[in-house]
């Protein structure tokens, strides 16, 4: 299924084809392979024109991308390599839109202020939008050193619900950074999800707030970056809760329990060398005979 | 093809239900036995103990609200009852007269019996809803070829005035009782989902609710305390309040509590504030959709309106603020769900008028199973949720991913399957299990190809390949059985076919009488004398059996009837 090549499928030059002309000739097969006549024939069809539509927006991906020529030729077996890169701090805007700042905090308790000395983070979209967002990032940095304030989810919607962002487009780029505050402040690893950790300054129930606002984690499209993020906010909604009610379901109150603890690595037994074995075994028998002489003691001044 | 292989679309709706059919000239919706389009779906006992559907109902539920229910379909798939009289009724059994209403309906304006059917569902609509919606039909005597999204329906309606434009739609469907988002794009007469979203308790109703609380409390009503009589009563007036401001800046409205007339005001912008919380909870689903289909404001052609709760003006000037345009609503936002279904049995039916038009589904929910997470070498956390066929994707599709044994030496691999769109699978539905051997390896990880192949009729067949013996493990999972078993079904449809329906020639006195009752309780002092007058009237005209007699009777009272339910309005 997979040998052939999609643009020789439906007749067009991969190099040029566009994404409008591979619906086309989709839809114009789609008419004589219908689902409900031909299913195999459909299905084939289908994934024939999705792999054509990836391969389109990867292409022009690479050319919108500066690091384009070293990738381009990985661009087919590792669609997803490039966004691994780490961005050179504040050049790229595209990464800044799917990573941000990604201070990387460090895994001890508390997690670095982050480093706000420069606006780390430039978003892309109209000047406006991003004008109010790059101002509601700042707020939003303000509200977190603020220790009583940035417990107070009313505080936050100040901020979030303020008359820019109800325009489509400004919710989406506050979202995107948002989300990248979120990680950020709980030191966002690319590898695993498992090193989440609450940060002080962002509390679990804010936490579970700004993803109930923006769905990061039941959003399930996007890019790499996107999923990445999102399965990361996934693991820390997962940590701030012990119960959770979804909506008022007439259909079953969906309880979210508490996270089952990690599994542990088998814990050393305590006395694994004869020496210790022997220490043990004599410290028993010594507390019992204190034990012994304690209770005659008491038996004494009591008879 | 025979006239009585014709598909009929039905919109079941929360508040109101609507058949359609396709004709030559496209859909065309068919009037219920009042000469509406729009049946309430409302259900309750008459009481000579038949059983009246529709807005005979819908009446009674203000004067009977102890024998008469509404707003059912919230709970369709789950196992609450409602209490009518002394029976209780589950929400597919309750559908299910209404279907056999609007079945009637059809079949008197089709001159012909009708066996199947095309039903539109809430696109968020789980499996196990949806099949509640089958075992519905079913008790209704309708076999349900097919059911579309009510997004996708609409769409479809709206698609076909332009059907070779390269559209991409948003659809704002506000309901009576649920919200739904979609963004669907048509390209050469492919019409595709990209993305959807909503809220499944919110709609037009829960506006009414919070324009109630709030009239209550400036007329120093406690809500809590109002016998359900009242209360129903009240509700009434504070809906046709609601309406009314969608074409007036201010109404006022009256409610007769003890034998008194309490004056009910209202402006719009007052049910603009009290609603800010409930519109902000349009707000959410909207920028949600969109920012799941990775698309900004511009790239959206279309806007559509769909659902009554849309005429709101408060919600109107929300899309246009979020979008900086006007929506369409040149379709009637309450037909418009019907209109696509009715085109949809049309696709079924392979009429000749939309022979370049084709309809794919899509999984209405992600389906995956059960990984473990590497944490840290041997370190691992189950209880993971692996998509592999994501929501929204074109069915019928078959996809495949390769899969490894937790440790070397294992000699079987679980394969637990869940639907639903969460991270972790104890926040999914559990669908089945497939417990795969594979030969026990002490040197290398073995390797498992599973496929899912999932087609149009929502069957699931599981297929796992052992890499190395290519032995092949299949697994096939209708979906749930749905809340009720076949048996249960059957028990059910029974129980219904002893139920006594009012017969559908005399719904509409019926519907008058009830009309004429809620009016009685709705009015004080001289008023409320003449329509008891009427009552008496139109009572005796029905004694009389004649048919004639008591049309004429009602033909006579409509004009003062309607002009004293029209007093209200200053």
């Amino acid at each position: 299924m997979y040998s052939e090549d999609p643009f020789a499928f439906f007749g067009l030059d991969r190099e040029t084809a566009t994404l409008t002309e591979v619906k086309r000739q989709y839809a114009k097969r789609l008419k004589t392979t219908r689902p409900d006549d031909d299913p195999a024939g459909f299905m084939l069809l289908r994934e024939t024109m999705e792999r054509a539509r990836e391969q389109i927006e990867w292409r022009e991906d690479d050319r919108n991308d500066p690091y384009g020529p070293e990738i381009e030729a990985e661009a087919e077996a590792e669609p997803f390599e490039k966004e691994i890169v780490p961005p050179p701090p504040g050049t790229e805007p595209g990464f800044a839109q799917s990573f941000g700042p990604a201070s990387e905090a460090e895994p001890d308790d508390l997690p670095p202020e982050p480093k706000s000395s420069a606006p780390a983070f430039q978003p892309v979209g109209p000047d406006e939008d991003r004008k109010a967002v790059s101002e509601a990032i700042r707020d939003v940095e303000a509200l977190m050193k603020d220790e009583q304030e940035r417990k107070v989810w009313a505080r936050w919607l100040d901020i979030l619900d303020r008359p820019a962002f109800d325009s489509i487009d400004a919710f989406n780029l506050l979202s995107i950074e948002m989300r990248n505050k979120v990680c950020a402040e709980t030191g966002f690893n690319f590898n695993s999800a498992h090193h989440a950790k609450m940060s002080p300054r962002l509390l679990s129930d804010i936490v579970l707030k700004l993803d109930d606002r923006f769905g990061w984690s039941h959003q399930s499209t996007g890019d790499w970056g996107d999923k990445l993020q999102n399965r990361w906010v996934s693991r820390l909604v997962e940590l701030s809760i012990e119960y959770r009610d979804i909506g008022k379901s007439p259909w079953g109150r969906q309880k979210r329990g508490v996270i089952k603890p990690l599994p542990v690595k088998p814990k050393r037994p305590k006395y694994d060398t004869p020496a210790a074995y022997a220490i043990g075994v004599v410290w028993a028998i010594v507390r019992a005979v204190m034990l012994y002489f304690i209770i005659r003691l008491i038996i004494d001044s009591l008879g | 093809m025979s006239a009585e292989d014709t598909i009929i679309g039905i919109d079941l709706g929360t508040t109101n239900s609507l058949v359609c059919a396709f004709a030559d000239d496209g859909p065309k919706l068919i009037p219920n036995a009042l000469g509406s389009f729009m049946t309430p779906s409302a259900v309750g006992y008459a009481d000579d103990g038949s059983l009246l559907v529709g807005q005979a109902a819908k009446d009674r539920l203000v004067t009977h609200p102890d024998k008469t229910t509404a707003r059912f379909k919230r709970y369709m798939g789950t196992q609450h009852e409602a209490k009518l009289g002394k029976r209780y009724f589950r929400a597919e059994e309750l559908s299910s007269l209404v279907l056999k209403s609007l079945k009637a309906d059809a079949e008197a304006e089709l001159g012909h019996p009708v066996h199947r059917t095309i039903i539109s569902v809430p696109a968020y609509f789980n499996d196990v809803q949806r099949k509640a919606t089958m075992a519905a039909a079913r008790m209704a005597g309708l076999t349900v070829e097919r059911l579309v999204n009510e997004p996708t329906a609409a769409a479809l309606a709206y698609g076909l005035q332009d059907r070779d434009a390269e559209t991409t739609f948003l659809v704002v469907d506000l309901g009576g009782g649920t919200f739904d988002v979609s963004i669907l794009e048509m390209f050469s007469g492919v019409m595709e989902v990209r993305a959807s979203s909503g809220d499944a308790f919110l709609g037009g109703e829960d506006f009414t609710d919070a324009l109630l609380s709030h009239l209550a409390k400036e007329a120093d009503l406690d809500e809590k305390k109002l016998s359900g009589e009242d209360f129903s009563r009240l509700r009434a007036v504070v809906d046709r309040m609601k309406h009314r401001l969608t074409e007036t800046p201010q109404t006022q409205g009256s409610f007769i509590y003890k034998d008194e007339e309490i004056e009910l005001s209202v402006s719009r912008e007052t049910f603009e504030q009290v609603c800010e919380p409930l519109t902000k909870r349009v707000r959410l689903p909207i920028q949600r959709a969109i920012s799941d289909a990775g698309l900004k404001a511009d790239q959206i052609d279309r806007i559509l309106l769909v659902g009554g709760a849309t005429r709101m003006d408060c919600i109107r000037a929300l899309i246009t603020r979020l979008f900086r345009r006007f929506p369409e609503h040149d379709l009637n936002p309450d037909h418009v769900v019907a209109l696509g279904a009715g085109v949809q049995s049309g696709l079924t039916m392979r009429h000749a008028a939309l022979e370049d038009i084709v309809m794919t589904d899509v999984a209405p929910f992600t389906l995956g199973y059960e990984t473990s997470q590497e944490l840290e070498p041997n370190v691992f956390e189950p209880g993971h949720f692996c998509p592999l066929i994501e929501r929204n994707t074109v069915v019928p599709v078959s996809r495949s991913h390769r899969v490894f044994p937790v440790h070397k030496g294992q000699s079987r691999i679980e394969l637990k399957i869940f639907q639903g769109e969460a991270p972790f699978v104890k926040d999914n539905v559990g669908i089945g299990e497939l417990s795969v051997p594979i030969p026990v390896n002490k040197t290398d990880f073995e390797a498992l190809d599973v496929r899912f192949t999932y087609d149009a009729s929502g069957i699931l067949e599981i297929l796992a390949t052992v890499v190395s013996t290519q032995k092949e493990n299949r697994l096939v999972i209708e979906g749930n059985p749905g809340a009720m078993t076949p048996e249960e079904i059957e028990q059910r449809l029974k129980s219904l076919s002893n139920l006594k329906v009012h017969p559908r020639d005399q719904q509409e006195n019926a519907a008058f009488l009830a009309r004429l009752s809620a009016l009685y309780e709705s009015l004080l002092g001289q008023d409320r004398m003449m329509v008891a007058g009427f009552i008496r009237e139109f009572e005796t005209a029905l004694h009389s059996q004649d048919p004639k007699q008591a049309a004429e009777c009602r033909k006579s009272l409509e004009e003062p009837v309607a002009r004293l339910e029209s007093r209200d309005v200053f």
